[in-house]
């Protein structure tokens, strides 16, 4: 578990100060206690089933089991739209080159 | 010829592109087809939300009068410009368009820039020019950071404005490694486009008010960006160890270290895109490293530049932007489309009006966030063009229908204060010129001074009939307003109204926690009115300040301003940073706390940010540029700084950059009458 705290605090937020880092695993006799001004994060796995946890704990372990914040199958489109604009930049700076090498390839 | 109209047409097609396709793309072509709004459909748009683009919805509800299109700021980039939801409100239909500030900052700065290429390159340039006006690769990549970094140091605007908002730093951080890229592009598209053209951008400066320029979802402004680029640019060692540089650079270290963290939020409204919405240090650095390099750029432009003013230019684009910008609001208010499309491609601060009804009764913004600010562009427009009429003793027809329009939305801005100045500059100007001798100029000056302030009151008087004549009302009328805005009022409170009611101001002083509700400035206005140094016969600052807010209906405003007003000794004397209102809109708790109500006055926004040091600089430089000149511009600028005495305009970025146009021209041509042939 600690090595995907990095991952764990980017979804579940930083760690309380407070709290043990516990793998519950599948213990079914487990209860999670809601955790006070934890805001409530909604968590998804690969087949885009829905878990609400209401504590940094609960999340943890949940995102340790491979639950993530992003809904599955979607696009990340921030992503995408710094691969255009990475894009659109980088053409633009080798616009003169470019026009050159098409007018010799033509 | 064949290649210029060539490029033209390349221009105006891309200009197309830009504006339609964004907001005409569907997600999925399997959705059922568009309805017609209404009740009954409500339910269907509620539904089927980010599937269907603004001309499709526009489309199947043309004629349909109850749909209020709104920009959706909240929203993710798959949904820009479709429909992100409808609310039933009043009888009418809020339709949300989404936006998202990944894609706006390029899809509106690629409009913008594509409009400046329309300027003709100055033929004079040539090429070893022109590669000297190119910014150095470092400068740009500075400028780029610069401005991302707002997004962490205003984090809770932008996260209160944009969906999936990270401010972790990491190589995973595609909304800030994208808003940075973004930041790249319109830094070297500028720099590739307008800095060829940026000797004859002055001609074109009248623009600024009809596109505006402010980012949709953003809190930070077009212009602000190019001028920072642009003072980056030229800054080194030389503008460093200029004096004002100098003087900045002390006041820095005031504003930073008497900055009190409370890290409130401040909602800016119609202010956005020049103002610090939060109480951080990283937020103060952030606004005191783009107003000077913004302040820079612009100074570099408007002074370097000159020689390239053609006023007769000037006066030509005045007069287009005047009408564009009352036909605009005109379109605006007629379709709610079209107030959605000026709001997002010309910039504004805030939607345009959507009714022709005017606000509270009297003023009428149209296009602008500000009836004020827009008054005084048109009245500038008016004086510009009356000076050219006087001069050349000719006008066109085409001119007299533009004077017609911008004459309507003046009258509708109700601007009082630009009506009476535009009058009062006319008759000075005009008796300066008509006159011979310098003595018989100032006999006239007198004569029409005096005449016209007779006729002033009385008009005053006749359309004010609310506003008493009695000098000891009057006279305390700016106390009265400041104290009933105090949190002594905040429940009702007989014993102080009663002491209020009988201007008995000594028992109020002598009230247990009047140090603690009571603000400086009202305690000072207070103080000075009950002072036994008073000398009898003649007014003490509380009765000349409060009978002139009463005179210019300034009172309600200014009262409220005393009554939060409550600085240091260090923030009276030196302010608190540019553009920071934070401060002074959540450190003292007064009665009245909803809603934006700004300090109303120009030079109350430069005690704000730069203390009685502001003050007195601008006051000295004010009057420097004034007497110092001959040439005609100083008219323009006596007529601006008299309105700014009672509006907000300077933290709008448009009157900001054409006030420091009109006081760096004035510096200009100390001399030379416009350059009129």
């Amino acid at each position: 578990m600690e090595q995907n705290i990095t991952t764990i605090e980017k979804i579940c937020g930083a760690k309380p100060a407070d709290v043990d880092l516990i793998i519950v695993g599948n213990d079914p006799n487990f209860v999670f206690v809601p955790q006070e001004n934890y805001i409530l994060k909604v968590l998804y796995d690969l087949d885009g089933n829905i878990i609400n946890v209401t504590s940094w704990l609960e999340c943890a372990n949940y995102v340790n089991g491979g639950w993530t914040d992003l809904i599955p199958g979607t696009v990340n489109w921030e992503k995408n739209i710094f691969i255009a604009y990475l894009i659109i930049f980088f053409g633009y700076l080798a616009k003169g080159r470019l026009i050159k090498f098409l007018k010799k390839t033509w | 010829m064949v290649k210029q109209n060539k490029n033209t047409l390349i221009r105006i097609s891309i200009l197309l592109f830009v504006i339609f396709i964004p907001f005409s793309l569907n997600n999925s072509s399997e959705a059922p087809d568009t309805k017609y709004l209404e009740i009954s459909s409500i339910s269907f748009y509620q539904t089927q939300t980010c599937n269907y683009s603004l001309f499709d919805f526009w489309k199947e509800n043309i004629g349909n009068e109850r749909v209020v299109i709104k920009a959706d700021f909240f929203s993710s980039i798959n949904c820009f410009g479709k429909v992100n939801g409808v609310d039933y409100i009043d009888d009418s239909f809020y339709v949300y368009i989404g936006t998202n500030l990944n894609i706006n900052l390029l899809l509106q700065s690629l409009f913008w820039i594509l409009l400046i290429s329309f300027i003709k390159i100055p033929k004079e340039e040539d090429f070893s020019e022109k590669l000297k006006k190119k910014t150095s690769p470092v400068r740009i990549i500075f400028t780029a950071l610069l401005f991302t970094s707002q997004i962490f140091t205003e984090s809770k605007f932008y996260n209160l404005y944009n969906k999936n908002v990270d401010t972790s730093i990491s190589s995973e951080n595609f909304f800030i490694l994208g808003v940075f890229v973004a930041y790249l592009i319109i830094l070297k598209l500028s720099d590739d486009i307008i800095t060829p053209r940026i000797s004859v951008l002055m001609n074109y400066l009248p623009f600024i008010f009809l596109v505006i320029g402010t980012y949709s979802s953003s809190n930070i402004n077009f212009y602000i960006i190019y001028f920072c680029l642009i003072g980056t640019k030229h800054f080194s060692t030389k503008t460093l160890t200029n004096k004002y540089s100098i003087l900045y650079i002390a006041l820095i270290f005031f504003w930073l270290f008497n900055q009190n963290l409370s890290n409130n939020y401040f909602d800016v409204d119609k202010i956005r895109g020049f103002a610090n919405s939060e109480n951080s240090q990283g937020s103060l650095i952030f606004w005191i490293i783009i107003f000077y390099f913004f302040v820079n750029g612009l100074l570099h432009v408007f002074k370097k530049y000159c020689h390239q003013l053609d006023f007769e230019v000037l006066k030509k684009n005045f007069l287009i932007s005047g009408t564009l910008t009352v036909l605009f609001g005109f379109l605006g208010t007629i379709s709610s489309y079209l107030n959605f499309i000026n709001f997002y491609f010309f910039g504004q601060n805030k939607n345009g009006m959507s009714t022709f009804q005017s606000v509270a009764g009297n003023t009428w913004r149209g296009f602008s966030a500000s009836a004020e600010a827009l008054g005084e562009f048109y009245g500038i427009a008016l004086l510009l063009t009356f000076y050219f009429i006087f001069k050349l003793k000719k006008v066109t027809f085409l001119e007299i229908t533009s004077i017609g329009l911008i004459l309507y939305g003046l009258i509708k801005t109700n601007d009082a204060a630009v009506l009476i100045s535009l009058v009062v500059i006319s008759t000075f100007f005009l008796s300066n010129k008509l006159t011979k001798t310098k003595k018989t100029a100032v006999k006239f000056i007198i004569f029409f001074g005096l005449v016209l302030v007779f006729l002033l009151i009385i008009t005053y008087s006749f359309f004010n009939p609310g506003v008493s004549k009695d000098y000891d009302f009057l006279s305390q009328n700016l106390l009265i307003e400041s104290l009933r805005n105090s949190y002594y009022f905040e429940d009702e409170n007989l014993f102080v109204n009663n002491l209020v009611d009988n201007s008995n101001y000594k028992d109020i002083s002598y009230l247990e926690d009047y140090e603690v509700v009571l603000s400086k400035s009202t305690r000072f206005l207070l103080e000075n009115y009950i002072s036994d140094g008073n000398i009898s016969y003649l007014p003490n600052i509380t009765s000349v300040v409060s009978v002139g807010s009463s005179l210019i209906n300034r009172t309600d405003k200014w009262g409220l301003f005393v009554s939060r007003y409550n600085p240091n000794d260090i923030e009276f004397l030196f302010g608190s940073g540019p553009m920071q209102f934070n401060k002074f809109y959540n450190s003292h708790t007064i009665k009245f706390k909803d809603g934006l109500i700004l300090p109303h006055s120009s030079i109350l926004n430069i005690l704000l940010f730069f203390g009685l040091t502001g003050i007195i600089v601008w006051v000295f430089g004010s009057i420097k540029l004034m007497t110092k000149n001959t040439s005609d511009i100083k008219y323009l600028f006596l007529f601006y700084s008299l309105n700014l005495l009672k509006s907000d305009s300077t933290l709008y970025v448009s009157s900001f950059i054409l006030i420091i146009f009109i006081a760096t021209q004035c510096q200009n041509h100390k001399s030379k009458i416009l350059n009129i042939n």
